[in-house]
């Protein structure tokens, strides 16, 4: 688990504060010298660092010059499945590979540079540069996942960055170190755990261990990934940025749309503005549907999407799916609840009751943790698929 | 009728408020229901009352009625 560059990322991460905190026009040229160094550390060969420059200078440069950038979008969309490897769709349509390819971090270097692309054209020009740009992309902060911010909110940050006088630092550390027992010592055990049931599982299948399985799954991914950005939020905090938060106790959501509100938010931000919304407005401008089903449509969709991003095999098809029914579902039944509630209002005042309050939680979260298991198991291969 | 007062009767039809009272600082903070999915459900609304088109970027930037009457009025006249 502990590699060379694991260990230099973590020694990067206590050393930026020091080094970052200067006050000096130079403070971003020294952040994307920091980020480059990181991003060629990672690279495999020449041909995977000459790649990863085409794909993140290229739009750029492409960027300013198109009026309507959807085409440039979807040249990029084509490219990520191509270059990420979905191998049930190149090899569906037969297409061969040409070299190997490997970018940690590629699908959250597109979320970002389809934010920058959409909103390029209506940004304060004096934002936009190409320090600015790579470092929004690149910021080792975020590079590997997340949080995803939007580019004019990073930059403002940047510009603006906390004075350390401000932070209260050992508040801030403590989270840090919080972050770092929820990665390394809970996960990891958690982890461990799961992994072990699985292998069991695959020889012998019995419901006591699946349910152990779902259990022990649920954990390690909320202490993997809220833990990891724990230690990112507070580590980029004492440097003077301002990270998003991305995590707002999410077992604790009463339907799947709360959910997806509170966990993994800045992706959800991001979903919503440029999927979820996108296909509202295009759906309802056809006429052809209520809002209401039009939104049942397109959270379908949004979510497929989702599950998609996240991963390249059958699996994560199947947890887009998963999610996808779940919450146009849970969309259906809330609408209809309004209703037999006799308004909004009315319904919110009912969804405190503490009893139904348990059961939503409990359904939400039962239902959330089964999905999960396809996010980080091959449940065919359980299923003997 | 002027802008905000058309803008008002969507927002009470989305909200589904006969009594709702907007301003031009009224943002998602002061009305509960002012989440992502009554927001977009207005935005519809508003293109089609006003017959205008907003952008993605338009969509996701309105916070305020304000600068969505702002909006409004670029686009109609």
């Amino acid at each position: 688990m502990i590699s060379l560059n694991s260990l230099i990322f973590t020694g990067v991460l206590f050393l930026a504060p020091f080094i970052l905190s200067i006050k000096s026009k130079f403070r971003n040229w020294i952040f994307l010298g920091m980020n480059l160094s990181l991003l060629l550390l990672s690279m495999s060969s020449v041909l995977s660092a000459v790649i990863t420059f085409a794909w993140i200078l290229i739009p750029y440069f492409l960027s300013s010059k198109l009026k309507k950038p959807h085409l440039l979008i979807g040249a990029l969309v084509l490219g990520f499945i191509y270059l990420n490897r979905y191998d049930w769709i190149i090899s569906l349509l037969g297409i061969p590979y040409l070299f190997t390819f490997k970018l940690l971090g590629l699908s959250y270097i597109l979320f970002r540079q389809i934010d920058f692309i959409l909103n390029r054209s209506s940004m304060d020009p004096r934002n936009i540069n190409l320090v600015h740009y790579l470092n929004y992309l690149l910021s080792f902060y975020t590079i590997l996942a997340g949080p995803i911010m939007r580019y004019e909110a990073f930059v403002l940050d940047l510009q603006n960055p906390q004075d350390p006088k401000e932070i209260d630092v050992l508040k801030v550390l403590n989270r840090a170190f919080n972050g770092y027992i929820k990665v390394f010592v809970l996960s990891a055990l958690f982890s461990t755990m799961s992994f072990s049931i699985y292998k069991q599982l695959l020889s012998h299948f019995e419901l006591f261990s699946f349910i152990g399985l779902i259990i022990t799954n649920a954990l390690f991914l909320y202490f993997n990934f809220s833990g990891y950005c724990d230690v990112m939020i507070s580590m980029g905090k004492l440097s003077g940025f301002k990270i998003d938060e991305n995590f707002n106790k999410p077992y604790l959501a009463q339907d799947l749309s709360d959910f997806w509100s509170r966990w993994h938010m800045t992706l959800t931000q991001w979903l919503t503005n440029y999927v979820f919304n996108p296909i509202v407005v295009i759906f309802a401008r056809t006429e052809k549907m209520s809002i209401e089903k039009v939104q049942v449509l397109a959270f379908f969709i949004t979510f497929l999407v989702a599950g998609l991003w996240h991963g390249t095999t059958l699996n994560f098809l199947i947890y887009g799916i998963l999610q996808g029914l779940g919450v146009s579902l849970s969309k259906v039944i809330t609408d209809y609840r309004i209703k037999r509630c006799g308004g909004r209002k009315a319904f919110r005042a009912h969804r405190q009751k503490p009893l139904v309050k348990a059961i939503e939680i409990t359904i939400t979260l039962s239902y959330v943790a089964l999905s999960f298991l396809f996010f980080s198991f091959d449940v065919l291969a359980l299923l003997g698929m | 009728m002027n802008t905000l007062d058309q803008v008002q009767e969507i927002f009470r039809d989305v909200f589904d408020e006969e009594t709702l009272l907007i301003t031009e600082t009224t943002s998602a903070k002061d009305i509960e229901d002012w989440d992502s999915l009554t927001h977009i459900q207005l935005v519809t609304k508003i293109e089609k009352y006003f017959k205008i088109r907003f952008t993605v970027s338009e969509v996701t930037k309105l916070k305020q009625v304000g600068d969505l009457i702002k909006l409004i009025e670029s686009k109609t006249t």
